[in-house]
């Protein structure tokens, strides 16, 4: 009876969660001073430990209202004995981690275990580009699953994008990860690209499964468990707020946040986004420059390649510097694509992230707004009820009335309160674990950016070094050798990057004969050496004749280190 | 030639007496006669001495009346033989000389007074200078001037031996016409005439070199060469190799052997012995000649201060140069940017056919930006730097007189003026050239010449109409010279191109420094959020990495426009130069052209109102004796400007060789340097990513 009657009023206000709510964003008291929160506090903690039978009630219809996400099998009983008012909120809060998010008491439960196999790009080139289909396997104990295992699925990003857009709806507690972007700077259809998307999404699929409330959602076993290209939600997302609802509630200062860790979290995560935004800005911008570099260098090596000199040789080593000077040029701009592929993609998965998060702490707030409201509409409601009680002669249709909107609104501010509890629970534990995900994902963006970097910079110097005995050679006299420089002259020691080290610093560096040989060898050999074998007479550079002596070369020394841990393997 | 040797080891003794006499002559007003009656002396003298040199003396002394206009009555018999030899050309019977000759003098002569008053504000100016030494050389004037005359014609014989053979060949092919007794009269004329210009020359060249009093020495200088390469045109390889030689010599042993002929004969007796010696017997060892030692020179351009007001502002660089060949072997003047135009363009002017190290370009704006003006005086102190390593050049009394005078610009409009150099009217293009009548005709010629209002002028004059007749145009015989000049035409374009291209990289550099260090800015922002402890020491130490980029690219950057952007910009700056050697060989061709279409009509003209003239005849009508003396001026500038012509192009030849070698060795260095500069830079910018990886990641 009770409970009909809860539900029954309680129903409307959960289908319409803003009717009652937009009118007092035109309150301009709705911020309380903390001392009357503290009240509140109590307040809630008292009606808490009275309205114990509420409980169970609230949390169902919670389930059902705002978690639908949460299979009910899942729902363990809840624990309503009464809390002891804790002195120290931190405590509270582990307790209520424990009582309030059953999904993470077993946080090993259930699993699933997702392996991205492929990437496909079929299709117009819009779709290939925008909307690849990713292939995985996948295995999982999560009830929710017709079946254990499932074998080279298919999915198109659409589909993941649906996913991602009902998950962040539905379950405001978490901080969803956003999606990897679909296409890198690679450009499509390499396999750099392949590559970096597939791992991409294959840490994606492990940060959602590592969220015991993603998991449980059946919306993903929906999506795993349908035909390709054909999944939409099947569950209504509930909807937030939205709009210039939500753009106006944006501009008014935040409620006050008794967590600090959170309500320092959210402008944390906006002016890491404004940051990382404009590190991307500039590192486009410095790609560009890049780029008009490179166009720039490709002109003066062909205006080199193309200066008349007094005889074939002079020409031929012209055109040859030209071309070294243009190949320079080209793997400047190959360096201009890869900061792109690597920092610039790497940043734009943040900033997505960040964005997400950034939201998800909005949500949170408008939560903390709600049920502000509730707290006041309560108080009022009781303000009434006692009033009633004070009377003398209560009319007691009257009475009824004022105790049925009592229970009401205390309903729905338990409710708020629960789930607020909830979503800040949650948000703590995943903030921490976004927090060592953006560690390790920026440090992962920087490290792949400086290897490429490294390893084109290499490049860059053997090229360098290979024109390098030719221009010596064009003067009887030595060129700069004769300045004194013998050790420059020597030819072998013109290859300053060997199994050996680098000839240029004391640091002990070995490197890999392979590593030498990509080094050693770069994109545009072909165009250089194609010249230098079409002239008669004219050596090949010393680039190709060192690593092919190198090739034979694998000595003992150089194997060990290679066997052994080196900073240069390891990339 | 032993007796050659002799004289020559007396040289710089009568040299410098010879020299001063001459001048003070000169500025006695009374030339003429002084001049006759010297060299009557002289040659009195040497009959006793050797007779042939005598007469050439005479000659010589006749041809120096004839130019100047004076009396030449003792000498009158002797003229015949110039005028011989002119009518000659024009037709072949020897007849009338001595009435033609006659005529032709007058003509000459007013046309030579009108020169005198052309010059005439320059002797006046130094003639208070002169004055002492004029004095003082007279009381010791006949023994030396005694001694001049000889080794002069000594000289002169020898070239004339020279000069034999090759005459023939000039007298068929390059007059085209048929000459029986042409042979002689043609080789005792040009004796005389390079008589009389050797006579004058040096001396004189001394003296102007002293006292900075320099319009006549030069262009004696140059009658004597136009004289004679213009008839020996196969012999212009071995003229050409001495060509230069009658100019250094003055100059590069001058100051040194004027200075040190009082105190320390021996030195210097020596120096000059080896000069004369040179001159005398040109043909032995050429390279010796040519490349005499350079004198180490050390320049530098300093202390560039902003002068003057607003409308005439400009900055003053001071110049500090240390050599043997400076007075007192140093000196410091303060000169600006249009004095080094200047410079350039008077020893373009004096030097044909060789390359002078360039100024840098004009520029309108910005001319008072500090970059600018330190790259201005890094290019300028370049060009003195080289014009000093020029062996030839750096004994130039222009380039001298440059680093030593104390009222420039006085003294460079004298010897601008002096010059017909033209070097104040300067061409913004550094390959156009001026050609100086005076250089190119000799100072009387010329001076009817500018009368007349140039060369090209007067083409036009004879006729007095519109002739809408199209400019003569010259077509280079040579081949070479077309194909030449063509590839440095094209090589300068690539090379302006590459220039180009060289500074768009130096500014993209310059901006990707630029983003580089706004990117390694934000990664400082971001790292200040302090998200966690760790990432925020990376993304510090990732903004520093940056940091350093930006230096090192900054570096290289400057590295890069110091090395390879300073070789081009000076080396399209001389292509600028070299192309202007072509230029001047094409300006003498086309003079020649001018001059020998002139020749051609006056002769066709001559022609047919003497249908039956005959050179043995006397000539009678006073106008066919004018027209006869136009056509002998017209054949006398013909044959001088085909000389130089000739010269010219065995210069540039000469020039080119030299100069490719060292510019493609020059160019070769700087891009060992530039390359370097890259593999170390690039060697700096693995160091630094590896340093980074290995700390933090």
């Amino acid at each position: 009876m009770m409970s009909n009657v809860t539900y029954d009023d309680h129903d409307p206000l959960a289908d319409n969660p803003f009717a009652e709510h937009s009118s007092a964003v035109t309150e301009p008291s709705h911020i309380h001073p903390p001392d009357d929160d503290e009240e509140e506090e109590q307040q809630q903690q008292q009606q808490q430990a009275t309205t114990t039978t509420y409980d169970v009630n609230s949390n169902e219809t919670q389930s059902y209202t705002s978690q639908e996400a949460i299979p009910p099998v899942d729902t363990p009983p809840v624990d309503t004995s009464p809390v002891d008012t804790p002195p120290d909120q931190g405590t509270e809060r582990t307790i209520d981690i424990a009582k309030l998010l059953p999904e993470r008491k077993n946080v090993g439960k259930y699993t699933l275990i997702v392996k991205v196999t492929g990437l496909e790009r079929v299709g117009s080139i819009s779709n290939k580009k925008e909307n690849p289909t990713l292939i995985f396997d996948c295995s999982t104990n999560i009830p929710t699953f017709r079946k254990e295992k499932h074998k080279n699925l298919r999915k198109s990003t659409q589909e993941f994008q649906n996913l991602f857009k009902f998950l962040n709806n539905s379950i405001p507690e978490s901080f969803i990860p956003s999606l990897p972007a679909p296409y890198t700077n690679y450009g499509i259809n390499n396999e750099e690209d392949h590559d970096s998307t597939v791992s991409n999404y294959q840490q994606w699929f492990n940060r959602i499964c590592i969220d015991p409330l993603v998991l449980r959602s059946e919306e993903l076993a929906f999506f795993i468990e349908s035909d390709y290209n054909s999944y939409i939600p099947i569950n209504k997302p509930t909807t937030q707020v939205s709009g210039l609802k939500r753009k106006t509630l944006k501009q008014l200062a935040p409620p006050y946040d008794e967590v600090i860790e959170l309500a320092e979290f959210r402008p944390m995560v906006k002016s890491l986004y404004v940051g990382i935004q404009t590190v991307q800005e500039k590192l486009l911008k410095a790609s560009k420059s890049r780029r008009l570099l490179v166009q720039e260098e490709n002109e003066f090596g062909q205006k080199f390649g193309i200066l008349s000199g007094n005889n074939e040789n002079e020409e031929r080593l012209y055109k040859r510097y030209g071309k070294v000077m243009t190949a320079v040029g080209d793997i400047n701009s190959i360096i201009a694509t890869m900061d792109m592929a690597t920092l610039y993609d790497g940043l734009e998965w943040i900033v997505k992230d960040t964005y997400v998060v950034k939201e998800a702490l909005t949500n949170r707030h408008f939560v903390m707004r709600d049920l502000v409201q509730a707290q006041q509409s309560c108080k009022n409601k009781q303000e009434t009820v006692r009033k009633l009680r004070s009377k003398r002669d209560t009319d007691p249709i009257k009475a009824d009335n004022a105790l049925r909107g009592l229970k009401i609104v205390t309903t729905t501010e338990q409710n708020l309160t629960l789930k607020l509890q909830r979503i800040t629970g949650n948000m703590l534990i995943e903030r921490k674990q976004w927090i060592t995900w953006y560690e390790q994902w920026l440090a992962k963006s920087i490290k792949s950016y400086t290897l490429r970097r490294i390893e084109y910079e290499r490049k860059k110097l053997s090229l360098l070094e290979r024109v390098r005995s030719e221009v010596r050679r064009a003067d009887m006299k030595g060129g700069l050798s004769r300045l004194g420089r013998h050790t420059v002259s020597h030819k072998h020691d013109e290859i300053s990057q060997s199994t050996g080290g680098d000839s240029w610093t004391g640091e002990v560096r070995h490197h890999s004969q392979q590593e030498i040989n990509d080094v050693s060898h770069t994109e545009f050999d072909k165009s250089l050496t194609i010249e230098s074998n079409a002239l008669p007479g004219a050596k090949t550079g010393p680039g190709e004749e060192s690593s092919t002596r190198d090739s034979n070369m694998l000595d003992a020394k150089s194997a060990a280190h290679m066997l052994g841990i080196s900073t240069y393997n390891g990339r | 030639m032993n007796y050659e040797n002799d004289d020559a080891l007396r040289a710089p003794v009568w040299d410098d007496l010879n020299q001063n006499e001459n001048e003070s002559t000169t500025n006695t007003t009374a030339s003429g006669n002084n001049n006759n009656f010297n060299f009557r002396t002289d040659t009195n003298l040497n009959i006793s001495h050797d007779t042939i040199d005598g007469l050439s003396q005479t000659f010589a002394n006749i041809g120096t009346s004839d130019h100047f206009g004076d009396d030449s009555n003792e000498a009158g018999e002797k003229n015949t033989s110039e005028g011989d030899k002119l009518i000659n050309l024009l037709a072949p019977e020897d007849n009338l000389l001595a009435d033609i000759e006659k005529d032709v003098v007058p003509g000459v002569m007013i046309n030579g007074g009108s020169g005198d008053l052309l010059f005439g504000g320059s002797p006046s100016l130094i003639s208070p200078i002169l004055g002492n030494e004029a004095l003082k050389l007279n009381s010791n004037e006949t023994s030396p001037s005694k001694r001049t005359s000889k080794p002069h014609s000594l000289f002169n014989a020898s070239t004339r031996l020279r000069r034999r053979k090759p005459n023939y060949g000039n007298a068929t092919t390059e007059n085209g016409k048929p000459q029986l007794v042409k042979d002689t009269n043609n080789i005792s004329d040009s004796d005389s005439s390079t008589q009389v210009t050797s006579l004058d020359d040096d001396p004189l060249g001394k003296a102007q070199k002293e006292n900075e009093f320099v319009e006549e020495p030069l262009e004696y200088d140059n009658n004597k060469r136009k004289d004679v390469n213009g008839n020996i045109s196969k012999a212009s390889l071995l003229n050409q190799m001495d060509e230069p030689l009658y100019k250094l010599s003055p100059r590069k042993f001058q100051p040194t052997s004027n200075a040190n002929a009082e105190i320390s004969g021996n030195n210097s007796n020596k120096i000059s012995k080896k000069d004369k010696t040179n001159i005398g017997t040109p043909d032995q060892d050429q390279s010796d000649t040519q490349v005499p030692d350079a004198v180490p020179f050390k320049i530098d351009v300093t202390d560039p201060i902003k002068v003057g007001d607003l409308t005439s502002a400009h900055i003053e660089y001071t110049v500090n140069s240390v050599s043997e060949l400076l007075d007192s072997n140093q000196s410091q003047v303060t000169r600006r940017y249009t004095d080094f135009r200047w410079l350039y363009r008077q020893l373009q002017s004096n030097h044909w056919g060789k390359v002078i190290p360039p100024p840098p370009e004009k520029q309108a704006v910005g001319r008072f930006k500090r970059d600018f003006i330190e790259n201005r005086r890094f290019q300028m102190e370049t060009m003195l730097k080289r014009i000093a390593h020029d062996s030839l050049l750096q004994r130039d009394q222009d380039f001298l007189m440059f680093l030593k005078s104390e009222q420039f610009s006085n003294d460079s409009k004298l010897r601008a003026y002096a010059t017909a150099s033209g070097s104040y009217n300067d061409n913004n293009d550094l390959s156009e050239v001026h050609m100086s009548e005076v250089e190119l005709l000799g100072p009387d010629d010329a001076a009817i010449v500018l009368n007349n209002g140039g060369i090209d002028a007067e083409q036009n004059k004879g006729f007095m109409n519109f002739s809408l007749t199209s400019q003569p145009k010259y077509n280079e015989p040579d081949q070479y010279y077309i194909q030449e000049r063509e590839r440095f035409v094209i090589l300068e374009e690539q090379l302006k191109q590459l220039y180009r291209s060289l500074e768009l990289i130096d500014t993209e550099r310059n901006e990707l420094a630029a983003t580089v260090f706004e990117f390694s800015k934000s990664i400082e922002v971001l790292a200040k959020l302090e998200v966690t402890r760790k990432s925020s020491d990376l993304l510090n130490s990732f903004a520093e990495l940056h940091n350093s980029i930006r230096e090192s690219l900054e570096r290289n950057s400057l590295q890069q426009s110091l090395t390879l952007g300073v070789t081009l910009d000076e080396y399209i700056r001389t292509l600028s130069s070299v192309r202007a050697i072509f230029n001047q060989r094409a300006k003498l061709g086309y003079f020649l052209v001018v001059v020998e279409g002139d020749l051609r009509k006056k002769k066709a003209q001559f022609d047919k109102t003497y249908p039956d003239f005959k050179p043995s005849a006397p000539i009678k009508d006073e106008h066919c004796r004018t027209m006869l003396g136009e056509c002998l001026v017209l054949d006398k500038r013909y044959n001088a400007i085909k000389e130089k012509w000739t010269v010219i192009a065995d210069n540039i030849k000469r020039e080119i060789k030299h100069y490719e070698v060292e510019k493609i060795e020059e160019f070769r260095n700087s891009m060992e340097i530039s390359l370097e500069s890259s593999i170390e830079s690039q060697k700096e910018f693995i160091e630094l990513w590896e340093t980074f990886y290995q700390n933090n990641l």
